[in-house]
């Protein structure tokens, strides 16, 4: 069979195309680390790696979102400590009164105790209140201290939203932890009772009342109930603490296997890549040589 | 005496048959990287008259070329001519949703706009998180945009480049008309027909006889003829809606086209400009729709969500659409995005105030990301990768199936220098040997003379 030049050179300069498309290909491949540039080159593996970058992208977010809820819970459960303690030292207060009889220490004590409580109710973290509820943009107490406390009234005592459920995995909610009304309403209505009991019994210096003794054990009574209240609320806010850090171990859990899948999809095998490197440059360096010669063809040494 | 004039005559003829030949060969030899040129073959005939005259004639004639090979070659030209209009319009669409990784596509977007939902609902106080949410929201639906007006401008592409290749198509037409007048007179003109027949055969799927004296009919894959001995037509393009190719007939006196149109779009098939018909007719409104389908239902699914949030303090639901449907385009609501603060993310219950921007209406939006319409997102730019790919495999095996018959079609009528060296030689010795026969009769009339 005859060959034309033309021809000839035709098929030599397709091979040398070939081999330095081939080349560039995994040039590509080695700097990107990428098997291919395109979706379509994926085929229909491209359905499966879209799905396996949104799971990744998700539930990085929602990683985060279970880190920021865990920082928030922890806070209010650090506020729900403070606020047991000042609970506790009351009651503590109000034994010792009722034992010696003496009353003389027992107002400056329940104003330390309200404004330790006002001042953990009103923490804020990264500018978030975190016993606001929902609506964590102001202080959730409006009283500073106990003076304050007893001329308002309880409704307007609290300034905060909706309790608060917060997203930390796809589709899974768990509680944002109390509000300030929550934790502390009926401590507030407590002082309250001891201001207005201030003003019905005498104020309370020096030796005790029979009335006045009878009050302070009525009051160390229900003390015992908002202390319990409020050991109950903690709990609740420990079960959301252990809630939100298992989301985030789930969520990375999720993250790395999707991760996973994403790679095994659209990473390159270096040392595959490479060795082809390797052949596509001997291959493009053949071919350089056979157009060269093909080319360099001419009658004019032989006339 | 008789005899030496015989044998001059006969000498001289071998003289002149080879010095066409050397010509011819030359010609070859000149024409070796010419795509178009067949070679010339000289053919040499006993030309005899008893008693006087026994020489050589030669017909210098063209290669032929393998005419099964020939028009398999047209066909596969047309193939991928088509199929390259086809798979760069595609492969410029599939450009708008960037590299994978780049996360520029809509479903990569939408994703990352469901995530800062999923952020917000943890933070709904945060007004940055309220930003960030919905401007992740604004360029999920950019990405749909991005990628409707990259298809519809490859539409737009695709009709400026069929007006021009109908141009184009129409010029060759009227060349191939005016070649036939000649093409038996000239050698040169059968190498501007085959040039002129192989451009038009990437430009649309044709079919073409010859004749004996050279010349050639060029007719459509159903035989209505486009050019041919007789006359020539001239292609149209309409654009819109239709999308319509039309053929009529040319006064060749005048160049005045007939009013008569035929409708041939169903019989372009092939060509750069059957692609570019079938592209903007087929493909391109298919991933269209997918694209815009897939936008349509996000919208609905966000909107339909979003319906159910309350603001800050309210006692209802949103009554603003969160995404915004108009002119077949798809944005956030300019005035929440002027304003994050209304953003409704709060999930109101038994009538009570949502009041407090509870996160839950966002937490609600993030779950979106494994709704149906998040999968069609997927599945469409899955689909446009998927369309490009198939495009431009069949297009480079088209190129090579093309290339293959273009070399075999060479192989015949291309030339050879090998084969030309050779032959020179030949024609050479031949000339030399012709040219000592008439120095020996010269030599012989000498010899007489001086006898005399």
């Amino acid at each position: 069979m005859r060959v034309s030049d033309l021809g000839l050179q035709q098929i030599l300069f397709q091979g040398f195309q070939q081999a330095q498309g081939a080349a560039q290909t995994r040039q590509i491949q080695l700097s990107s680390g990428d098997e291919f540039q395109t979706y379509g080159e994926y085929g229909a593996d491209a359905l499966r790696l879209i799905s396996a970058e949104g799971v990744v992208t998700r539930a990085n977010a929602f990683e985060t979102a279970a880190s920021a809820a865990l920082t928030r819970l922890e806070t209010q459960g650090v506020g729900l400590e403070l606020i047991g303690e000042a609970i506790n030292e009351l009651r503590a207060t109000f034994s010792r009164t009722l034992a010696t009889g003496n009353a003389e220490l027992l107002f400056p004590d329940i104003e330390n105790a309200a404004q330790r409580t006002v001042a953990a109710l009103n923490v804020d973290f990264g500018g978030v209140f975190v016993f606001g509820g929902a609506d964590g943009t102001t202080p959730p107490v409006t009283a500073a201290t106990l003076e304050e406390i007893a001329a308002t009234p309880l409704s307007s005592l609290f300034n905060e939203g909706d309790r608060l459920n917060l997203a930390v995995e796809e589709g899974v909610f768990i509680d944002g932890g109390p509000r300030a009304s929550d934790a502390a309403s009926g401590l507030f209505a407590e002082f309250q009772t001891f201001a207005e009991a201030q003003e019905a019994l005498g104020p309370f210096s020096g030796n005790l009342t029979d009335e006045q003794r009878a009050f302070l054990v009525d009051a160390a009574s229900r003390l015992g109930a908002i202390s319990d209240a409020l050991i109950q609320e903690q709990g609740l806010s420990a079960l959301a603490q252990g809630q939100a850090a298992d989301a985030v171990e789930r969520n990375a859990r999720a993250r790395d296997l999707a991760e996973i899948v994403a790679a095994d999809i659209e990473d390159v095998d270096i040392a595959e890549a490479l060795s082809l490197l390797n052949q596509d440059q001997l291959a493009i360096q053949a071919s350089a040589q056979a157009l060269a010669q093909a080319t360099q063809l001419s009658l004019l040494n032989f006339i | 005496m008789g005899g030496l004039t015989v044998a001059l005559n006969t000498a001289l003829s071998g003289l002149f048959a080879h010095q066409q030949a050397i010509a011819a060969t030359s010609e070859n030899i000149a024409n070796v990287n010419s795509a178009d040129f067949s070679r010339r073959e000289a053919n040499f005939f006993t030309d005899a008259i008893p008693n006087q005259f026994a020489g050589v004639s030669v017909e210098i004639a063209r290669a032929g070329s393998n005419r099964f090979l020939q028009s398999a070659g047209f066909a596969a030209q047309a193939d991928a001519g088509a199929l390259n209009a086809i798979a760069d319009a595609l492969a410029n669409v599939e450009a708008s949703l960037g590299a994978p990784g780049d996360n520029l596509d809509f479903a990569n977007a939408l994703n990352e706009a469901y995530a800062s939902f999923a952020q917000l609902s943890a933070a709904p106080n945060s007004i940055a998180a309220r930003a960030v949410a919905i401007a992740d929201l604004d360029a999920a639906f950019n990405a749909f945009s991005r990628t409707l007006d990259a298809i519809d401008s490859e539409v737009s592409a695709s009709d400026a480049r069929i007006e021009t290749q109908t141009a184009r198509a129409n010029a060759l037409l009227e060349n191939i008309f005016i070649l036939n007048q000649i093409v038996s007179d000239e050698g040169g003109a059968g190498d501007a027909i085959d040039a002129a027949v192989r451009e038009l055969s990437t430009l649309l799927n044709i079919s073409v006889s010859r004749a004996d004296d050279g010349r050639v009919t060029v007719a459509t894959a159903d035989g209505q003829v486009l050019a041919g001995p007789g006359g020539f037509s001239a292609l149209s393009f309409a654009g819109g809606v239709s999308g319509q190719i039309a053929l009529a007939n040319v006064d060749p006196e005048t160049g005045v086209v007939s009013s008569a149109q035929t409708d041939i779009t169903a019989v372009v098939t092939a060509g750069e400009i059957g692609g570019l018909v079938q592209v903007r007719n087929s493909e391109l409104p298919v991933l269209r729709a997918a694209v815009a389908n897939a936008a349509q239902l996000t919208a609905d699914d966000i909107n339909n969500a979003y319906a159910l949030n309350a603001s800050v303090g309210a006692t209802g639901p949103a009554t603003t659409p969160l995404i915004v449907v108009a002119n077949g385009g798809f944005s956030v609501n300019a005035s929440i995005a002027a304003d994050p603060a209304q953003l409704a993310i709060a999930r109101p219950t038994a009538g009570q105030p949502g009041g407090a921007n509870d996160g839950s209406g966002a937490g609600a939006i993030a779950a979106l990301g494994d709704a149906p319409s998040a999968g069609t997102a997927a599945d469409a730019v899955t689909q446009i990768g998927a369309a490009s790919q198939i495009a431009g495999e069949r297009r480079a095996a088209a190129e090579v199936f093309a290339n293959d018959l273009e070399t075999r079609r060479l192989s015949e009528s291309g030339v050879n220098l090998d084969e030309e060296l050779s032959n020179l030689i030949l024609f050479q010795r031949a000339y030399n040997a012709n040219a000592r026969v008439i120095a020996a009769v010269d030599e012989l009339y000498q010899t007489v003379l001086n006898i005399l």
